[in-house]
């Protein structure tokens, strides 16, 4: 074949004669190949070892939905599920839900659920399930710090042992999108016997196509199939083991040398290394939020607004990307992703001489401590932000910090430059709310502007979805405009898998579906 | 009798010392776990209604006082993040740390001895050169390089060894010990230069000693002279520093159960102090500190059983 093609390299007429010649060939090959894939037969059994980044915070939502990582999401939604789901098109999938019917006046959802599913411990899932999850969620005393993306839903109640009913303050165009979210805890239904107990936060109980076996702390989370799955035809393989390896190079290793079935990676090079190699597949996921620098607009002299205008000016958002993530991210202009399209958001190009001029006008120097991570990703970010910022004769202190000191400098607003993150979402919308509204008490960069609170609002209460990404795109260029904050970079989530590891069909905002998933030993 | 209540009695103060500092310390650093249980969109509320709820909002004596009371009773605690209990905890990690420790030590006294000895017999040879120059090299590889390059080579190149997938010794003996190998041998490898050369060096001054020449005399094979004359003697150092390089195992062990993913005590440590998860950081730091004090006492008495005079000299004293 190798030499077949050569041929393709002598001349133009040679070349057409060969391409003739071989052509029926190829469709015979690329036929006999199609219908070997198609004709591909699922194997059942077997055990996947799925190499985490770090171990997970626990199950059970009011004490560890926030800190519950992709990785823990991904093992989460082996055990639980959702009432629906969503495809990467946004259409509904079913899962525990079977119908989502919407009332004339907007404010009122009804789902049916699906019959005779059964909890892991036997119980019966019903509305009850979903009402007692939902109440702890909606509970003011539960104190739920993920309530805010939860919007305007009020209650959910039960109608009949099949039927829920979702009531919100008002009609709003995300909803379909947040209860179809399976990042997270929220959405997923734990069973209420477990809940009440006590058990749920380190031993799950849920309707999904694996159950618990054991978790070692540390060493191994296992789960086993679920004989009694409602789902018909899955799951293929008999168990996975998601083993905490936080070294991203031990766990490429491990990949290699056959330790690991799949791994989660989010390191540049070795994504890139992935790429290469012919025993490996690569799969990727893009979702919103972003990675960003806060700027706390709050001090001086990040309070004016052409210093933060020269500083976006100054920040290279595609040499960041290039050199920190080496390009395993993608480069963006809002924080929105595909979630709505913009054509044109004001976004500040790198642009040294503007940076100049702008801070030419700005009595006084400019000196900033900028925040960071204290890993080697942090350090780069530092250090190449630092050479940025001189170029344009801003003097820049990185200081590199652990997870815990860097967020509650920027909670208590005592920094002026940090990086920061707007965490994925089903819609950015809520997120958004509560980062930038003037009277959010998470908006940590102090940023107030009667005009961006006005879109906030607006956005939350439009119910036409065209006009709400118009309103989207209008948050996203005066977010530019005045630069609150500066990206880094956008969400585009990998997992990468063994040539043996087949039906990794569904990956969405990061989280791979594993019951289509099988070994091909 | 006299002697173990001393030692008691410093193990008592050790204790309370390293405890305190710890808490003391620990409280020091920037960032509290009320911001990582937290998150990033938690509020300023949020983070009090946190702090309160984990008792966090007391005063630090009242805290450590309250740790000390409940701990002299077993209690060590619950982990501030998991809320797992932190005695329970340690118990699951312990012997992965004790495993890699018992290992790494056996791989590098196999080493040390052997290479030891002849270096001493053969002391300057092309030999002895030789092995001092691969020690040196070796030295100066850190654990985390020296862990990396096996992986590289056993695991990855030649497939013989898994980089991770540590097994349980109660699930199977065999993948349990090749789970080990890797990890061991990145520790062994910079451990047993240190050994070796303490070893070699009080060996060349025994084997100046009369009885060894008296034993030489008499027509001794050099094996009998070194291994059943010449050893015991020359041990002692080799004791003292294993000792202590046992203590010091713990920082290794910190990096290469990171890397190899080994579920012990070091790994949990690191995570606990990066998360500020005080309750588990003091509970493996109590560990560690008896540990090392248990580790030290031992090593005085195997001086008395190496040596009578010492047996006679502290009953003298005694």
């Amino acid at each position: 074949m190798k030499k077949l093609l050569s041929f393709r390299f002598r001349g133009r007429e040679r070349k057409n004669q060969i391409s003739v010649a071989i052509m029926p060939l190829l469709i015979v090959i690329g036929w006999l190949c199609i219908s070997n894939t198609f004709a591909a037969e699922p194997k059942t059994g077997g055990t996947l070892t799925f190499g985490t980044e770090n171990d997970f915070a626990g199950f059970e939502v009011l004490k560890s939905s926030s800190r519950l990582a992709i990785n823990g999401s991904i093992a989460a939604n082996t055990i639980m599920e959702p009432l629906f789901r969503m495809d990467t098109d946004e259409n509904l999938i079913p899962v525990l839900g079977l119908s989502l019917e919407q009332s004339d006046d907007g404010k009122t959802w009804t789902v049916n659920l699906r019959k005779n599913v059964k909890f892991h411990d036997g119980t019966a899932f019903n509305a009850d399930a979903v009402v007692n999850h939902w109440d702890r969620l909606l509970n003011q005393e539960n104190k739920f710090r993920g309530r805010a993306a939860m919007g305007p839903i009020v209650s959910v109640k039960k109608v009949d042992e099949t039927t829920i009913q979702y009531n919100l303050k008002h009609p709003w165009l995300p909803f379909k999108r947040v209860i179809c979210g399976t990042r997270g805890l929220i959405n997923l239904i734990p069973s209420s016997k477990s809940v009440d107990a006590g058990n749920q936060n380190r031993a799950p109980i849920g309707t999904g196509p694996f159950k618990l076996e054991e978790w070692k702390s540390g060493d191994a989370f296992t789960v086993v199939k679920n004989p009694e799955y409602w789902g018909k035809g899955v799951p293929f393989l008999d168990k996975i083991v998601f083993k905490p390896m936080t070294d991203s190079q031990t766990r490429y290793a491990s990949l290699q040398s056959g330790q690991a079935d799949i791994i989660w990676m989010d390191r540049g090079n070795l994504i890139n290394k992935a790429k290469t190699d012919s025993s490996l597949k690569v799969y990727a996921s893009e979702h919103n939020g972003a990675e960003i620098f806060i700027l706390n607009t709050s001090v001086p002299p990040l309070d004016n607004v052409n210093v933060r205008r020269a500083l976006a000016h100054a920040h290279n958002q595609e040499r960041q990307v290039k050199m920190v993530y080496k390009d395993s991210i993608p480069v963006v202009h809002h924080p929105f992703g595909n979630q709505c399209e913009c054509n044109e958001v004001g976004y500040r190009e790198y642009n040294p001489d503007e940076a100049r001029k702008l801070l030419a006008g700005y009595n006084g120097t400019v000196e900033l401590e900028v925040l960071h991570s204290s890993s080697k990703r942090g350090r780069d970010i530092g250090e190449i932000t630092q050479q940025l910022f001189k170029d344009v004769g801003v003097t820049a202190n990185p200081k590199g910090f652990d997870f815990g000191p860097v967020i509650k400098k920027v909670i208590s607003g005592k920094y002026q430059i940090s990086t920061w993150r707007i965490s994925s979402r089903p819609d950015q919308g809520p997120a958004l709310f509560l980062t930038l509204h003037s009277k959010s008490r998470a908006n940590f960069s102090r940023y107030k502007n009667p005009e961006l609170d006005k879109l906030l609002v607006s956005q939350r209460m439009e119910t036409d979805p065209k006009r709400r990404n118009e309103i989207l795109c209008q948050i996203a260029q005066l977010i530019n405009d005045d630069v609150p904050i500066l990206y880094r970079g956008g969400m585009r989530s990998h997992v990468i898998t063994s040539n043996k590891v087949e039906g990794l069909f569904s990956m969405k905002d990061g989280i791979v579906r594993l019951e289509s998933v099988w070994l091909d030993k | 009798m006299q002697i173990l209540g001393k030692k008691a009695f410093r193990f008592v103060l050790v204790v309370l010392a390293v405890s305190a500092l710890t808490f003391l310390m620990i409280n020091l650093l920037p960032g509290d776990v009320a911001y990582v249980v937290g998150g990033e969109e938690a509020t300023l509320a949020d983070i009090e209604a946190i702090r309160n709820n984990l008792g966090l909002d007391q005063n630090i004596l009242v805290r450590y006082l309250s740790w000390l009371k409940n701990a002299a009773s077993g209690d060590l605690g619950e982990s501030y993040l998991t809320r797992e209990p932190v005695l329970g905890t340690i118990i699951v990690r312990l012997p992965v740390t004790l495993e890699l420790l018992i290992i790494s030590q056996c791989m590098a006294l196999m080493l040390a001895l052997p290479l030891g000895i002849v270096g001493a017999y053969r002391s300057d040879s092309m030999v002895d050169r030789f092995v001092n120059g691969i020690g040196f090299a070796t030295l100066s590889i850190p654990s985390f390089v020296m862990a990396l390059l096996t992986i590289y080579l056993f695991s990855i190149k030649l497939r013989w060894l898994p980089a991770t997938g540590y097994v349980p010794l109660s699930v199977n003996i065999g993948a349990n010990l090749k789970s080990f190998i890797l990890p061991g041998l990145s520790i062994a490898m910079i451990e047993w230069v240190v050994l070796m050369r303490v070893l070699r060096s009080d060996m060349i001054t025994t084997l100046g000693q009369n009885y060894i020449l008296m034993a030489k005399a008499k027509g001794l094979p050099p094996w009998r002279v070194l291994l059943q004359h010449a050893l015991r003697p020359s041990s002692f150092t080799l004791i003292t520093v294993l000792g202590m390089q046992i203590g010091r195992h713990l920082g290794e062990a910190v990096i290469v159960e990171t890397i190899f993913a080994l579920p012990g005590i070091g790994r949990l440590l690191i995570d606990s102090i990066y998360a500020r998860d005080y309750q588990m950081v003091q509970g493996c730091v109590l560990l560690i500190t008896i540990g090392y004090v248990i580790i030290n006492s031992v090593v005085d008495l195997l001086y008395t059983v190496l040596d009578p005079r010492i047996r006679t000299e502290g009953g003298h004293a005694g």
